[in-house]
């Protein structure tokens, strides 16, 4: 049983971690170097970012804050492995041929648990590790508490993959609840939004207005230090893990993670094992067949017939959709909070320039970032890419079709940014105009950017082969470019409205703005003229 | 005394020319090529002479600087107003006559030769005549009416210029060809208003205008138009010149180098200190950039693009000077910056040098971490002598305005002691932060230059390859013969598939995937194209219905190009693919309607053809569902119908019943052959050999790329010879070894 | 480069830009750092914890008479406020400008004689706020006219 569970677990892992192939002991050794010295570096940035919270911001670094990070961290850990065990588990590609492998479906069961497990604990050599070690130097702990450290992130590693295990029933209960009444999925997305943004105006209306920082600071930190005492409290077994690194009833501490761990796994075995083949089959074999209604025939020009089949793909792909934009959507509360921390501070002139350049950058940071869904418009395509080449019409419509899309929700979210800072005191419509235009045009020329660099660099026969979970160099260079327009057009702006102090500076903004735009539109009109047709399918 | 300086000038001049030049009539059996090398030869030693000449005028002090507002100075009484403005605005046409004169015997320009021949001499001939008031401008009314050394250098001067301007001007009333000619004018003329601007005396604006309160300092108003100037000149000389031939930019760009040198040594007469000495890194910028260009200097100059660039911008953008725009001084250092920061950024963009490498800029830091060096040792050492002293501001707090946390860097760490009598003082700490800023700079302007080549490169292409598709229009209608460019191009071929010569390369490969391929198909046929896996049959069809490029050779679908008439040989293609890709999320109706939109099926055509076809193939009940819920079989339907909603010519299958079941295939099988009877064309590729063999009318084989035989198969069936036999008999060595052995 | 980073990007923007809007932007807060403007010595206690108050010399400086000195006894308890009442920092600090430790004054204006020789100090009360209010306590023996030594100079 254990040599299957080995042999299982190997294949798995030498699939997912493909690199390259490394061909002698030498390149090995010295692959294995840059990988610790990775970890010294992460090390090194963690002790720095320590001494600046210990020096410059005053917070207690010991061993509450080092719980809080722990506990927080192994959260977000546990919701990570969660959803990834939910899709290696029930929805892997690679069920298929291990199920039909000679093997046990618990043995299956484990060796997936096997190979979570060593994700995790990568992960955790390269952030958990680092920060037990900064604790310990800036702690000025002795020479025993590093292989201490050592030993519990790999305990540690373990309990993410248990309780992942173990939740990864409910969700994947969840689901496909949801496919069968996709509305609810709707539904609950809608109340999520709505319920934040009710809480982030019941938290901005509790503010005492006006803030000033650097006055409460003191009653800040210790209100932070409170905070993380009582989040503490919740921290169960981390609590054992801590005191133990920390050398505090050691026997008795590992003792108690041992159970937790033993009892963890136990639990699996008892619920989540079982019942795995079957949770596993289920999506196969109730997959929801869903008819469409018949409706009629209409004949329908290039653009429109492209539009339209964009726009069916994207409605019956709803979580892919949420999935591209979820930043966007995302961007009317965050700005709305951020701006209503903003005008609780009683911003004198000065500052309501540097909120208006703020309120730029975060807002095309997370626009931009929203555009990959563009970077990967050709690519996307794959094999049916195919259809367009050999259709005769215009098909460089396709484009157009595309980005029509993707501009229409941007515009969207910004108009109803624009309109819930609107419901902040203070905000004269003059700004938010202005505003909403800066964006439109930036994340327009932005868009055409992001599509060009997929028309000149398509990744067709990487989405043919893995369809959604291909990696595309475009999605990444347009994230870049966005970052830089974000930096660029904050700096124009800060430059206008505060170093220059120029009378019209929104104007001199927004021309700038509709300089790229015309520069990025006429380059995209060359390059799709010239290139679509390059494209080889 | 001026008349009688005049009379020997021109006495001297007429001397020169016949007995230098030897202006007289042509001797018999002299080759006019002898002649014309001779004089050329005679002409560059009078350019270096004058060079020499003129070098002394450069770095002495003119009386007029002093002057503004067109009002003269004690030491000018005597000028009018007017005569005052003359003079100002004939030194400035002597600076621009005496730089073409110095360049005109290097290059063979006809549009320098013009400008010599005629603005060269009419301005130095003016020049003769007002050469009184020139001495005075120089030196004042009371020196000026005694002969001094001013006096005899203009007047060489004047006899050098004139004995190149006036051998230009005879040969070119000799040649006698003024074809052209007006419209040159207009050139010359335009050129000489930008000559002039080029090299202004720096004192012209304020003898002429004042000194208006204009300042270009702090991103005001002025200042930005200055900004724009920087960069607005150069883009307008680059496209002014770019797609001129080489002489022409190089000389360009050399005038200006000289004209950078002229303006910036121009003041160096007056008020010459140890302060002034050229060692600012833009002042060496100016003596490096004149020896690049003369000289073609690839060490200098690429010390130029890297270093003194960045500086110069730095300067342009946050500049040292205070006083109004007018003052001499403050024209001289806006000029030298501009200078700095474009020529030598011109001098790559219209190829007078090669772009620099990685490479070549290290060489660069190297060379300016020595010459960092040497100016620390230089303002330390001269900092006794002039407390101003402050090369590269290393010494004054210019740069410490800009970056005020940088001040406890200078001011904490100073170290002072006595050598050789002279008392040292350094800033150890300020002075390596300044040169990890500037080196810091300097990558990240190669950082800059790498983008900005990419992108200059990029639209270089994109519009090389727009023109070249105008171009093939153009050269499609040409072959149109005045007929619609929607009609086939080969209306002879309006019933088949013509193939001819077909090559394809993919990428960067050397290897072709097919090589040479020559087919011809037919109306009402149905053809099997065979060959192994990687033979290059899914490669044919694929540049076939246009998803590849033709790498050459020619391929035609009912006449017309596949290439230069897409649109219509597309129009006559249904194509089912190899991969049978579909849009999963559609139904099987949606993804039928959405091709017959692309290939414009009218509505009643597609819904006659779609109950047709899905009855059929037995697809009523999941016509509706999403197509990712339909098996392999029912994926492949859906493709051949929607490759059928056009009722194309030509029906092109590539590997049509791979996974098919028997009911499947039996289905397409005779979907292919009735669409052939109706006249069409079926060419399809497969490897399964018995298919083809039951279908087929004529079959071609394909092997490593190349047309192996075109066979038609009653003719086989009469010879008695199967189609396996046939392939087999292609295949390699290996293979048939290994049937021998098998049947042995 | 990814959404991920991003995000975390975004999060660090918003963190950062709160706290510089707060440092460079906000309308300065003119209310607080109310200064000490005056120091007034209301007088000190007796034995029995009753307030006398001080009496005023010819400068109209505050003058504490006392008839006789025991080292380590005498003590003087000071009672002073501070002007205006919403002061931030009403703290004040006492000093003696006496090094021999023949008398010292403690932080709650605790004035004690160690030495019979000592038979004057001044003591002067200044605000901790870093402002200018200070006053100044003359302490004095009543002396008769053969009492001479261990003066300061008024």
């Amino acid at each position: 049983m254990f040599n299957r569970i080995k042999t299982l677990t190997l294949m798995q892992l030498g699939n997912k971690f493909k690199k390259r192939r490394i061909k002698s002991k030498k390149q090995y050794a010295l692959s294995l170097f840059f990988k610790v010295l990775g970890v010294f570096a992460v090390v090194a940035v963690i002790y720095l970012l320590l001494s600046v919270i210990k020096g410059v911001i005053f917070l207690p670094v010991n061993r509450t804050t080092f719980l809080f990070l722990l506990f927080f961290s192994q959260v977000i850990s546990v919701l990570a492995c969660t959803f990834d065990l939910v899709e290696s588990l029930y929805y892997g590609k690679d069920n298929q041929i291990l199920m039909s492998f000679p093997a046990r479906h618990h043995e299956v069961f484990v060796s997936k648990l096997m190979v979570c497990y060593v994700g995790e604990l990568i992960k955790n050599a390269y952030f958990v590790l680092p920060m037990f070690v900064a604790f310990g130097l800036i702690n000025g702990k002795g020479l025993l508490y590093y292989p201490n450290a050592v030993v519990l992130t790999f305990v540690l590693s373990v309990i993410p993959v248990l309780v992942g295990a173990l939740l990864s029933v409910f969700v994947m209960g969840a689901k496909q609840l949801l496919k069968r009444v996709s509305w609810v999925g709707i539904v609950f997305a809608v109340a999520t939004v709505a319920l934040l943004f009710l809480l982030a105006h019941q938290l901005l209306s509790k503010l005492d207005r006006p803030i000033r920082l650097i006055e409460v600071y003191n009653a800040f930190i210790t209100k932070a230090v409170l905070f993380m005492q009582k989040t503490n409290e919740f921290a169960l077994v981390y609590n054992n893990f801590a005191q133990a690194a920390f050398n505090i009833n050691l026997v008795k501490n590992y003792l108690i993670i041992s159970g937790v761990v033993v009892g963890l796994a136990l639990l699996v075995v008892l619920t989540s094992m079982p019942i795995y083949f079957k949770m596993a089959s289920f999506g196969g074999e109730h997959a929801v067949t869903k008819k469409h209604r018949y409706k009629k025939t209409k004949q329908r020009g290039v653009f429109a017939t492209l539009l339209k089949k964009e726009i069916t793909i994207i409605s019956r792909s709803i979580n892919q959709f949420l999935q591209d934009y979820i930043l966007v959507i995302a961007m009317p509360i965050v700005l709305y909070m951020l701006n209503g921390f903003y005008w609780a501070m009683a911003p004198s002139v000065n500052g309501i320039k540097m909120i208006a350049c703020f309120n730029l950058f975060v807002s095309l940071l997370l626009l931009t970032a929203s555009n990959t869904q563009t970077a990967s418009a050709i690519s996307s395509e794959g094999s049916e890419f195919g259809l367009l080449k050999t259709s005769p019409g215009d098909t460089k419509k396709v484009a157009w079709a595309k980005m029509m899309i993707n501009f229409v929700i941007s515009t969207i979210f910004i108009v109803g940014t624009v309109v819930m800072l609107g419901l902040l005191p203070n905000v004269t419509n003059y700004y938010l105009w202005q505003t909403a235009v800066v964006l439109v045009l930036v994340n327009s020329g932005h868009i055409l950017w992001s599509f060009q660099l997929d028309l000149r660099n398509p990744q067709l026969a990487e989405y043919s082969e893995k369809k959604a979970g291909a990696q595309n160099v475009n999605k990444s260079r347009s994230v870049l470019a966005g970052m830089a327009m974000a930096v660029f057009i904050t700096i124009v702006a800060a430059f206008f409205m505060i170093i220059d102090g120029s009378q019209n500076p929104w104007m001199r903004i927004i021309g700038i703005s509709a300089g790229f735009f015309v520069l990025r539109l006429v380059l995209f009109v060359f390059n799709l003229k010239v290139y679509f047709k390059e494209i080889e399918g | 005394m001026s008349t009688l300086i005049i009379f020997a000038i021109v006495a001297v001049l007429l001397f020169l020319m016949i007995w230098f030049f030897d202006v007289r009539p042509k001797k018999r059996g002299e080759s006019k090529q002898t002649v014309s090398k001779l004089k050329n030869f005679k002409l560059k030693i009078l350019s270096v002479g004058l060079v020499v000449i003129y070098a002394f005028r450069l770095f002495s002090v003119d009386v007029i600087r002093e002057c503004i507002s067109l009002v003269p100075t004690d030491a000018l009484a005597g000028f009018s107003p007017a005569g005052l403005a003359l003079i100002t605005i004939l030194r400035i046409f002597t600076n621009v006559a005496v730089i073409l004169a110095m360049m005109a015997p290097w290059y063979k320009l006809q549009f320098l030769k013009n400008l010599t021949a005629f603005f060269v001499t009419a301005t130095y001939v003016a020049n003769v005549f007002v050469f009184n008031w020139h001495i005075l401008s120089f030196v004042g009314v009371q020196t000026a009416s005694t002969l001094n050394w001013r006096t005899i250098q203009f007047a060489l001067e004047c006899i050098l210029v004139l004995l190149i301007g006036g051998m230009h001007l005879y040969d070119k009333i000799c040649d006698k060809n003024f074809a052209g000619f007006g419209k040159q004018i207009v050139v010359m003329l335009l050129s000489i208003v930008a000559m002039c601007f080029a090299v202004l005396p720096p004192e012209s604006m304020q003898t002429l205008f004042g000194l208006p309160d204009l300042v270009a300092n702090d991103f005001e108003f002025f200042h930005r138009i200055v900004i724009y100037a920087t960069f607005g000149v150069p883009v307008a000389i680059y496209f002014a010149t770019k797609n001129k031939e080489y002489a022409l930019r190089d000389f360009v760009l050399t005038f200006l180098s000289i004209c950078a040198f002229v303006t910036f040594f121009s003041l160096y007469g007056s008020d010459f200190t140890v302060s002034n000495v050229p060692l600012h890194l833009c002042h060496t910028a100016i003596i490096l950039m004149l020896i690049s260009f003369v000289f073609k200097s690839k060490k200098f100059f690429y010390f130029n693009y890297f270093i003194n660039v960045i500086g110069a911008l730095i300067a342009v953008l946050i500049p040292d000077v205070t006083s109004t725009f007018f003052e001499p001084g403050t024209l001289q250092f806006w000029y030298n910056h501009m200078y700095a920061v474009f020529l030598p950024i011109l001098g790559v963009a219209l190829k007078i040098f090669p772009r620099p490498n990685l490479k070549m800029m290290k060489n660069a830091v190297i060379v300016f971490s020595a010459y960092y060096v040497f100016a620390a040792v230089v303002n330390t050492w001269f900092a006794n002598f002039d407390p101003g002293v402050d090369y590269f501001f290393m010494r004054g707090d210019h740069v410490l305005e800009f970056f005020a946390f940088a001040f406890p860097l200078k001011y904490n760490y100073i170290y002072t002691f006595d050598f050789a009598g002279l008392v040292w003082t350094i800033y150890p700490v300020y002075w390596l932060a300044l040169y990890i800023g500037f080196v810091l700079f300097t990558f990240a302007e190669w950082l800059v230059y790498a983008s900005l080549y990419k992108v200059f490169d990029d639209w270089g292409l994109l519009y090389r390859k727009a023109k070249m598709q105008k171009m093939d229009m153009l050269n499609l209608k040409k072959e149109m013969n005045g007929r619609d460019i929607t009609q086939p191009l080969s209306p002879q071929g309006a019933n088949m598939i013509k193939i001819t010569n077909f090559s394809k390369k993919y990428g960067g490969s050397d290897r072709y995937a097919v090589k040479d391929f020559n087919l011809q198909v037919n109306a009402g046929e149905v053809f099997g194209f065979i060959g192994h896996n990687g033979a290059g049959k899914s490669t044919t069809i694929k540049s076939l219905v246009g998803i590849q490029s033709i790498t050459q050779g020619k391929m035609e679908i009912c006449g017309f190009d596949v290439e230069k008439q897409p649109l219509q040989a597309k129009l006559n293609v249904g194509y089912v693919s190899d991969n049978h890709a579909v849009y999963e999320k559609l139904t099987g109706r949606e993804y039928i309607n959405y091709v017959a939109d692309l290939y414009l099926v009218s509505k009643t055509d597609r819904q006659q053809r779609m109950q047709k076809y899905v009855e059929m193939f037995g697809l009523q009940d999941f016509i509706d569902n999403e197509i990712k819920s339909y098996s392999h079989g029912m994926k492949q339907k859906i493709v051949v119908i929607s490759s059928l909603i056009h009722n194309p010519k030509v029906w092109i299958l590539d590997e049509p019943l791979t996974g098919l079941d028997p009911t499947s295939a039996w289905q397409i099988k005779e979907c292919m052959k009735q669409h052939a009877k109706e006249g069409n064309i079926v060419f399809f590729s497969s490897h399964v050999i018995e298919v083809v063999e039951k279908i087929c009318d004529r079959i071609a084989i394909i092997n490593g790329g190349q047309l192996k035989g075109v066979y038609d198969l009653d003719q086989l069936k009469k010879q008695g010879q199967s189609v396996e036999q046939l392939y087999l008999s292609f295949a390699d060595k290996a293979t048939k070894k290994f049937n021998f052995a098998k049947e042995g | 480069m990814n959404k991920k980073t991003v995000i975390m990007l975004t999060a660090i923007v918003c963190v950062v830009s709160v706290i510089l809007v707060s440092i460079f932007g906000q309308v300065p807060n003119f209310q607080t750092n109310v200064l000490t403007k005056q120091i007034t010595v209301q007088g000190y206690l007796d034995k029995n914890g009753k307030l006398i108050p001080c009496e005023k010399n010819k400068a109209g400086e505050n003058i504490i008479w006392l008839e006789t000195i025991d080292p380590g006894e005498t003590t003087i308890i000071l009672r002073w406020g501070v002007y205006p009442d919403n002061a931030t920092n009403p703290d004040v600090y006492f000093s003696t400008g006496v090094d021999d430790g023949s008398v010292v004054v403690s932080d709650q204006g605790i004035i004690t004689f160690y030495s019979a020789s000592r038979t004057n100090c001044i003591v002067t009360i200044k605000a901790k706020d870093g402002g200018l209010a200070s006053t100044r306590v003359i302490i004095m023996k009543i002396t008769t006219n053969d009492d001479s030594s261990g003066g300061v100079e008024l």
